[in-house]
């Protein structure tokens, strides 16, 4: 089980919360414009990354806010924690 | 015309008459309905000077900050999120109070919801309160953690739930009415080893009469 930070709550159980997968995929500006192969890369292709990964949370059983996680899809580590909207820290090394 | 429908509480088939333990003294842990309260979900910008303004002069009490709450003037509001609250107040308090929240919200962006028949509240109280919603819910309720004036959501047994720490023996715990019935019987068999006792009947009537 996973301790996880919400921005807003502070550290909770990992059943209060559900998963949404990649961080910071823009959405395109003028999707009429694109081939249906940009499309669908914007739709659903999503990087397998081994290592430190941005992903997106909810606190569903919370205050049902979204933010971002970065963690390590290796070791699970949570780097950091931070809102929607904004950048995540500079990892320290 | 046929009879109105009537509201009843979601804990209708529970029989509140039959109590475990007869003897209030033994009982570790103390559960009651308290089907008495209008709920309100209100959203708007606590930064907002119209709104928090709006609220304070119209409930008397602050908008408190994320899981916290603040009582007053037979109003509560509870911090639900950072821009969420959950208002609950006495059936006889809410249709003016409704009314002058919606005079006084006219002129910023903010939504209130009746959520009166969506929920409940059970009261859990005694000396091993704490000790039975700790079985179910992930949440550190010890009082270095959580003191009474603050609120948080959970899940309690699986159920969606707020709780709401009264004092230090007692906690309000608010869950949606399909689940109360659920929860009621999940707390009657956490709280068995401690000595159960249920309280309050009458309260049910009170429900029926004025919702």
């Amino acid at each position: 089980m996973l301790l996880i930070e919400c921005p807003w709550c502070g550290p909770r159980d990992q059943t209060e919360f559900s998963y949404g997968g990649e961080a910071h995929i823009v959405r395109p500006v003028r999707p009429d414009t694109l081939s249906d192969a940009e499309w669908a890369d914007y739709l659903f292709m999503r990087t397998n990354t081994q290592g430190r990964f941005r992903e997106q949370w909810c606190h569903v059983h919370g205050c049902r806010r979204w933010f971002n996680v970065e963690r390590d899809t290796v070791s699970y580590r949570i780097d950091s924690v931070y809102k929607v909207g904004e950048m995540p820290p500079e990892p320290k090394e | 015309m046929s009879e109105m429908p009537q509201a009843q509480t979601p804990l209708v088939e529970i029989d509140m008459a039959r109590d475990r333990l007869t003897a209030a003294e033994q009982a570790g842990v103390v559960l009651a309905e308290r089907g008495d309260y209008r709920h309100h979900n209100l959203r708007g910008d606590a930064s907002d000077a119209i709104f928090s303004e709006a609220i304070k002069t119209v409930l008397g009490v602050d908008l408190p900050a994320l899981n916290r709450f603040t009582s007053g003037e037979g109003h509560t509001l509870l911090g639900l999120g950072p821009d969420e609250w959950l208002w609950m107040t006495s059936a006889e308090n809410a249709d003016a109070a409704v009314a002058a929240l919606d005079a006084a919200l006219v002129k910023t962006f903010a939504t209130l919801t009746d959520l009166s028949s969506a929920q409940t509240v059970i009261e859990v109280q005694g000396p091993h309160a704490g000790d039975v919603l700790g079985k179910g819910t992930p949440f550190d309720l010890h009082a270095r953690e959580f003191p009474p004036g603050t609120c948080t959501q959970s899940v309690l047994a699986k159920a969606a739930v707020v709780i709401q720490r009264i004092d230090a023996a007692a906690f309000h715990v608010i869950v949606r009415r399909s689940f109360a019935d659920y929860l009621w019987r999940w707390l009657e068999d956490a709280a068995s080893e401690y000595g159960c006792r249920i309280e309050a009947a009458e309260r049910r009537q009170n429900r029926a009469g004025t919702s």
